[in-house]
């Protein structure tokens, strides 16, 4: 072979070691976001805009809770942490957390007080009932503890905007409690005090990560010691975490299979330039994976680093086969020896191809990462095999483990004598029937809240702060949407009084709108007319009297036109429910309703179904739903592989054959969630689904190398199956105790799945060839 | 959201009142004490008082009860642990005394007043009552008045003269707004007698505020 091939080959391969290292150097693209793996769910764009909207607050807010014996000490130590933070740009102290401005949105509102009623005031006036709002306004007015000014009395001498402001508090964490310009505790002798910041950047994007993280921890250590307690939450802490351990499994995935292979090549043929020669195959095809999956996606998602890193199980395959062909023979010249791989090479990398190209069909953005990176990477390993072994192997033989092949040949020769006949056929068949029936035992879990990363200490911090401050994580909101904000509003209010009724049953625990706050324009004009006309008449109008004032006096000039989100929002700056405020375009408005405290799923169901224009969305729900259509869809996929590769085989080897090729890894993969999930009681998930797609490459590997091998060279063959299943297996079992669901999921279906592919590769030769 | 929903609130609260520390219960001091008060409020934008009056108790456990009679009866009960108010026998309102500021320090005034415990003031607010005769008096400024409470209360200066008993207490709030609250026929209860003889809790019409 001519030496421009390989030089050519080997300088593309240089090339794209570059391009990742220079990606690297620029802080390398990984994506950490689980939900960036799915694809736009909704047929509604409006409502795929809110989710987002959504997803990027929840995902941009921090909360920090200080605890100390000593409440002024807890106060400080928070103060320091958030100016440190402020002061290093990576987040910012949320909105409406200062005595300040709360007293610039008490002020705007108050001019509207007129039209802003609590719930309970507007039932009693509702109801003809204005006595009750006298009397309580007496009995304030000549308490000495009055709590407002003469001014404020002239303007509402019926305290109903305390009243209003009240009610809103009421559906608000009612577990802290404001001192000294902070929300606060007391549990159990320590003064825990919080507050919620918003991130400066991307939680997911990983540098910016890095940086709070480390300001964090920085901040962090400058207050222990001294007896505090520091409890943090957010999305940017998980998913630091989530890219951290994504790193360290692929990283530890690739150094052990990389060592596992080192150390068997090492054994097996006692000489260094199989060693080398495989890992140059191998990191070929991690690193044209890569170059590709970059180039493509401009960035890669940590489960496609993990399932990317997997291909060291398949590609290590080529050069394990090129290698173990020379075992049989005495002597076999490097050029030989590739002819007589090739075509189990090249079916192997040709059928692989075709199952990652029909996992790319998938209108997913995970699965085509995780297709371009196997894809890529398998023939640029399957390529540095064919194009460069030959001129760099100078040896036609190596010194190797006689034992080893001894071995090989007894075991082979026992699975063979089983296998013989028909027999291995039926047993084939009866085990893909078996299974396809059996795996109806088997249940899915699609849960999204599973596949985070389970890390004890972030969880830990996040149930305490739960159980502090009574903020809960409910997945659960409603969307209301209109032609304009009025009619949104009207249509809050509708939904707002089912609301209340829920709470009463114990349903819910409250919840936000934007319709609280501020009332529809009909609704504020209702209340103003409910004023004017339930004080017209004695009692109302003799306490007015009495004050020498008038309900017109007080709660009438000036204050017609009707409050809207939009003017509250100018007029203080930013809304305090801006995050609420989801879309507001000149055809459509979409406001958010947030629940808390949910028991129930079903009445709020029934809340959205008798109401216009209000969808329930349940994120997680909805989120766990597209990994469960993804899950039956990378099944169906599968599937469509294997005929697909079933077809491609039978030119080659015929229908029949090509069946009990296919066979063997379709055996495999229907087995393994039997195991996994009867046995081992796992339950089924999407990445158990991809694991089960490697698995077929991977036992398909196997079937094709071994029906491909010469009777002689079959102990070869099946020793060199052994091998790489062996170093498969070492990295992914290293997996199962990754402390992210997803990669620990992948590993025990990967695990499981190579054992039995590799046991029930002899099957597929029924007869010498 | 739900959370400046709170601080809303608190803040409104904390405008007018103020949050204090939560102290352990007072001890004892003996005998009850029994009176009868007026009270003026002097509002910005109105051109006379809204007066009130009716009696007050301070019982053994420093429970303090301001029972207003005219023109509108209304009856608050101020303890360590909360506030209540009721209008006849219907409960109006009931707030934890961690959340109404001024309570406190009113409380705490009263105490010391009654008991005379200037050491007490000293200690607690760093001022010492001036004499005249056997009568005293003392003012609150806004810093005295700070100490150990967190943050500034509502209150621009409390003025409290006495002689035996406490016998004037002037509250100045912001905006030129101010209570004069004189008391009379105080007594001290032997132990057991009733609080409020004759006391039975009915509405007493309301012809003025």
């Amino acid at each position: 072979m001519s030496r421009f091939l390989p030089v050519a080959w080997l300088s593309l391969v240089a090339l794209a070691a570059l391009f990742v290292g220079v990606k690297f150097s620029a802080g390398f693209p990984l994506e950490a976001n689980l939900l960036r793996l799915l694809p736009t769910q909704s047929s509604e764009a409006w409502v795929d805009d809110a989710a987002q909207k959504i997803v990027e607050q929840m995902g941009r807010r921090v909360v920090v809770v200080v605890g100390h014996a000593d409440f002024d000490t807890a106060a400080e130590a928070l103060e320091m942490l958030v100016l440190k933070l402020e002061q290093a740009g990576v987040a910012q102290r949320q909105i409406y957390q200062s005595a300040e401005q709360l007293a610039a949105l008490s002020r705007n509102l108050f001019d509207y007080r007129s039209g802003l009623l609590s719930r309970a005031d507007r039932q009693r006036l509702l109801a003809g009932e204005p006595e009750a709002l006298i009397q309580r306004a007496q009995a304030q007015l000549f308490s000495p503890m009055l709590a407002v000014g003469g001014g404020v009395i002239a303007d509402d001498p019926l305290f109903l905007f305390p009243q209003f402001l009240a009610d809103q508090a009421a559906m608000g964490v009612q577990k802290m409690s404001l001192r000294g310009g902070v929300l606060s505790r007391h549990v159990d002798g320590v003064h825990f005090v919080l507050v919620t910041m918003t991130v400066s950047g991307q939680p997911f994007d990983q540098g910016f990560q890095q940086r709070f993280v480390k300001q964090f921890d920085l901040a962090r250590q400058l207050l222990t010691g001294s007896g505090l307690q520091v409890l943090a939450t957010g999305a940017v802490f998980f998913a630091h975490q989530a890219v951290e351990q994504g790193r360290r499994d692929s990283l530890l995935i690739g150094a052990v299979s990389l060592v596992s292979i080192i150390g068997l090549l090492a054994g097996l043929f006692r000489s260094g330039r199989p060693l080398l020669l495989s890992l140059l195959s191998v990191t070929s095809g991690l690193i044209g994976g890569l170059a590709a999956a970059i180039m493509l996606f401009d960035e890669v998602h940590v489960i496609a680093l993990v399932f990317g890193a997997a291909i060291i199980g398949i590609s290590v395959d080529y050069a394990i086969h090129y290698f173990c062909e020379g075992l049989a023979a005495t002597t076999q010249p490097p050029a030989e020896k590739l002819q007589r791989v090739l075509p189990g090479l090249t079916l192997g990398m040709v059928s692989s191809v075709i199952g990652f190209a029909t996992l790319a069909q998938a209108p997913f953005p995970g699965l085509r990462q995780i297709a371009v990176f196997s894809g890529v990477g398998l023939v640029c390993a399957y390529l540095t095999v064919v194009l460069t072994y030959v001129t760099l192997d100078k040896s036609s033989a190596y010194p190797h483990s006689a034992r080893l092949l001894l071995l090989a040949k007894t075991v082979e020769g026992q699975v063979r004598r089983l296998a013989a006949g028909n027999g291995s056929a039926v047993l084939l068949l009866l085990v893909v029937s078996g299974g396809v029936g059996l795996s109806q035992l088997v249940t899915a879990d699609d849960d999204i809240r599973k596949l985070q990363v389970q890390s004890g200490e972030l969880q830990t911090q996040e149930q305490l702060i739960r159980g502090l401050t009574g903020l809960d994580n409910a997945t659960q909101f409603f969307l209301v949407s209109g032609a304009n904000t009025e009619a949104v509003l009207q249509a809050e209010e509708r939904l707002n009084a089912e609301l209340d009724r829920l709470i009463e049953k114990k349903v819910i625990t409250g919840y936000n709108s934007v319709a609280s706050l501020v009332p529809s324009g009909r609704r504020q004009a209702q209340n103003r007319q409910l004023i004017m006309t339930e004080f017209a008449a004695d009692p109302g109008a003799k306490f007015f009297q009495s004050l020498g004032l008038s309900p017109e006096l007080s709660y009438g000039p000036g204050l017609a036109a009707p409050l809207t989100p939009q003017q509250l929002v100018t007029r203080t700056g930013a809304g305090p429910f801006l995050e609420l405020l989801l879309i507001d375009s000149t055809d459509m408005v979409v406001n958010m309703v947030t629940l808390r405290g949910v028991g129930q799923l079903a009445p709020l169901e029934v809340i959205a179904t008798g109401l216009d224009r209000v969808e329930l969305v349940d994120q997680a729900a909805r989120w766990s739903e597209v990994f469960a259509t993804y899950r039956q869809r990378a099944i169906n996929l599968l599937m469509i592989a294997i005929v697909l590769i079933w077809l491609f085989l039978s030119f080659r080897y015929g229908p029949l054959v090509a069946a009990r090729v296919v066979a063997v890894p379709t055996a495999a993969i229907v087995l393994t969630p039997l195991i996994t999930g009867v046995v081992l009681t796992e339950a089924f998930t999407f990445f158990s689904a991809m694991g089960l797609m490697l698995v077929f490459m991977i036992g398909l590997d196997y079937a094709l190398f071994y029906v491909e091998a010469s009777d002689e060279q079959r102990p070869v063959s099946f020793l060199a199956n052994g091998l790489s299943a062996l170093s498969t297996g070492l990295a992914f079992g290293l997996m199962t105790f990754s402390a992210t669901y997803a990669v620990h999921a992948f590993g025990v279906t990967i695990l499981t799945g190579i054992t039995l592919a590799f046991l029930l590769s002899p099957l597929c030769a029924g007869r010498s060839r | 959201m739900a959370r400046w929903l709170v601080l809303l609130t608190e803040f409104w609260l904390s405008l007018h009142l103020v949050v204090v520390r939560a102290e352990p219960a007072q001890q004892p001091t003996g005998q009850p004490l029994v009176g009868e008060f007026q009270q003026q409020r002097y509002l910005r934008g109105f051109d006379v008082p809204i007066t009130s009056s009716g009696q007050f108790s301070v019982a053994a456990d420093q429970t303090i009860v301001w029972h207003t009679r005219l023109p509108f009866e209304t009856r608050l009960e101020l303890s360590a642990e909360r506030m209540t108010q009721y209008v006849g026998a219907e409960q109006l309102m009931q707030l934890p005394a961690a959340r109404l500021a001024g309570m406190g320090v009113l409380r705490e005034l009263l105490q010391i007043s009654l008991q005379r415990d200037w050491q007490h003031l000293n200690r607690r607010f760093g001022i010492q009552p001036q004499f005249n005769g056997s009568s005293w008096h003392f003012e609150l400024q806004p810093l005295q008045m700070t100490q150990g409470f967190g943050h500034a209360l509502p209150f621009t200066e409390i003025a409290v003269q006495g002689e035996l008993f406490v016998e004037q207490v002037r509250l100045q709030r912001g905006e030129g707004d101010y209570d004069l609250i004189t008391f009379d026929q105080q007594r001290r209860l032997s132990a057991g007698q009733p609080l409020e003889p004759g006391s039975d809790n009915a509405p007493v019409p309301s012809d003025q505020p």
